[in-house]
Parts: structure tokens; C-alpha cells; sequence
């Protein structure tokens, strides 16, 4: 498995593509624009500034010149996640199931029980060394959607693909009709 | 001087043998009864590796170590023992994961978790003088397995 961590940051505000000041507060976060997810770097003012409707996530961080890889903030994927599960729509549920299964992965999160409601499975989670629970429903996963969102978050968390968001979460509809 | 005398009957098993294994990699469960939580995967992996990924997930899900079976694609895992002080509240569980291909090139693969008490009379914190009853199948710990297996599958190209 790919090791899971976070790309380098850029070194210039997304939005109004300034440098960033060694020691300066920078704010990232992940949102989803046009159906696809991306990361943004953004300075104070952009950020403030931002349409925030689309946010998944923000984390705040500062700008250092030199700086080894970030290793996986498990919490900013447990905020993603649960974010993610209070949104109905069919690709966020998607990614918020596989962000689950991820955690549980990394026992971070521990599978209590599933639960049936109205057919439909449902994982109920607990936070490790907490009382924190959460519900993700349990997706059915064809095989390229599977891989398609893998993929993004393969790109949103790995150094060595940096830069590329065409990845869309929705997949376009030719590739979702050709047979397996 | 030895004679080596090659009697046919006995070769003619082992041919059959040879005929009759390749065909186990799909054979049914002994006992398809109990309750099972099912999935099909599409474009699944190699058998081998959903195997290797019916271990972990037994692991993962609790279980001590058990059997792998390649002929019967199933894999068992050892008995998950809580005793308890008072009668009859004992329990233990095993995990089975069985995996079959389907015509259609994709696999289905099932959990299932037996239970049993214990209905010693004494000693019912000894495992050794326990007496086992069989239960009925503990479906929602079947289905926390199988989701731990898609744990395993799931994100493996990640």
C-alpha cells in the first residue's frame, strides 16, 4: 500500500498566487469544485475571503522554506469523513465510506456493529480512546468507481503526484457504461 | 534385487485424484447452512489474495489464528473463547470466510460466525471442562467480518 501522506504544500496562495513568508499562516483545504475534489493553499485574506459552501475540510498550518514530508493527520481524514457523512450526495458517500474503511484500517477507528435500517447496511464507528461514534453507510462499490476514488485519494495524499486534480469524482459517462 | 511391481488399481486412484482436485477449488461448503453475510466483488482479485485477505480480515475482526483451507477457498479461524462465572453464559465464536468464483468472472464471498455456549455446571471459568452447545450463527459480528475483509480489498490498490 502507498504510503498515505500529504503533498508538499505550495509555496504561493491558490487564489491570488503571492508567495508565502517564512512563519506565515497559511490555511489549507479540501473542496469540492465542479465535482471534483481539490486541495487549496490559501493566505489569510484569501481565505477569509473564500466561498465556503463547498469546504470539506481546513487545516492551518505555517509556511516553513524547508521541511520533510508531512506524515497522515489521521484527524483531518476523521474530520473529512465526518463531514462527508452528514452529505447525501452519491459520490460523497462513496468517498466518506472508503475514508471509513481506511480508518479502520489504521485503527483509528473501530467497527463497533453494522446496523440494518430500510435495507441499507450501516457502519457504526467509535473514535479509539474516545466515546466519539459515527455512522457511515455501507456502499456497494463497482470496480472502476472504486478505483477512481482510490485514486483521488491516492493524489490527494501522495507527495509524488502532486498537481494533477482532473481526477473526477463522478465518473464520466462513457467509462461508467463500458463493461468490466 | 528389488521388484518394483506397479499394480494398476492403485494408479488409477491417484489419476482420479488428479481429475478431482482442480475442480475442489470451487467445491461447496461441507455445511452451507447458518446464516451468512454475502458480497459480490466484480473484477476481483487473484483467489490466492482474497484468501490472504480472509486471514487478515479474521485478525482484524477479533479472531485467533485457524486454518486455511485452497481446496475449499475457506478460511476458519480459531475459537474466540469468553468464559463467564456464571452458567450457561459462556460463549464462543469462530469465524469462516469462503470464497467462490461465479460465472459471470466475478466472486462471491461470504462470512459466517458460529456460536456456542457452554452449559458446564462447573468449573465454567475451566475451557478445558467446558461443554459446547451450538447457538444460532451470530450474524451481526458476520457482518462486521465481511466488512473487515472489504477493509482488506477495498483499498488495495490505494
Amino acid at each position: 500500500m502507498t504510503p498515505w501522506t500529504y503533498p508538499k504544500r505550495d509555496a504561493a496562495c491558490s487564489d491570488c498566487s503571492r508567495s508565502f513568508q517564512e512563519g506565515e499562516e497559511v490555511y489549507s483545504l479540501l473542496r469540492f469544485h465542479a465535482e471534483q475534489l481539490q486541495r487549496v493553499d490559501a493566505c489569510r485574506a484569501c481565505f477569509d475571503q473564500r466561498d465556503a459552501s463547498n469546504d470539506v475540510v481546513y487545516w492551518r498550518t505555517v509556511h516553513r522554506e524547508k521541511k520533510g514530508a508531512m506524515r497522515v493527520d489521521f484527524d483531518v481524514l476523521l474530520a473529512a469523513m465526518e463531514s462527508l457523512s452528514q452529505d447525501q450526495r452519491e459520490e460523497r458517500r462513496d468517498l466518506c465510506y472508503l475514508l471509513a474503511l481506511l480508518l479502520v484500517r489504521h485503527r483509528k477507528l473501530r467497527l463497533e456493529r453494522v446496523e440494518m435500517r430500510g435495507g441499507q447496511e450501516y457502519l457504526v464507528l467509535r473514535k479509539i480512546r474516545s466515546q466519539n461514534r459515527f455512522v457511515v453507510e455501507s456502499r456497494e462499490l463497482e470496480s472502476q468507481r472504486r478505483k477512481a476514488l482510490t485514486g483521488v485519494l491516492a493524489q490527494l495524499l501522495d507527495p509524488t503526484q502532486d498537481g494533477d486534480w482532473d481526477k473526477l469524482l463522478k465518473l464520466p459517462e462513457a467509462e461508467a457504461s463500458e463493461p468490466n | 534385487m528389488l521388484l518394483c511391481v506397479v499394480r494398476p488399481l492403485p494408479l488409477l486412484l491417484l489419476l482420479a485424484l488428479l481429475l478431482v482436485l482442480p475442480s475442489c477449488a470451487d467445491a461447496p461448503l461441507a455445511d452451507e447452512t447458518g446464516q451468512w453475510a454475502e458480497r459480490v466483488l466484480e473484477n476481483p482479485p487473484p483467489r490466492r489474495d482474497v484468501l490472504d485477505a480472509c486471514e487478515w480480515a479474521l485478525v482484524q475482526a477479533g479472531f485467533p489464528p485457524g486454518d486455511r483451507d485452497d481446496g475449499r477457498s475457506t478460511v476458519t479461524s480459531g475459537w474466540d473463547i469468553l468464559l463467564q462465572p456464571f452458567r450457561n453464559k459462556g460463549r464462543r465464536w469462530q469465524g469462516l470466510l469462503h470464497v467462490e468464483s461465479q460465472e459471470d468472472g466475478s466472486m462471491l464471498v461470504k462470512a459466517r460466525v458460529l456460536q456456542q455456549r457452554n452449559l458446564t455446571q462447573d468449573d465454567t471459568l475451566d475451557s478445558g471442562a467446558a461443554q459446547w452447545e451450538a447457538m444460532a450463527d451470530d450474524m451481526p459480528r458476520a457482518r462486521i467480518l465481511l466488512q473487515h475483509l472489504l477493509v482488506q480489498l477495498h483499498l488495495d490498490e490505494s
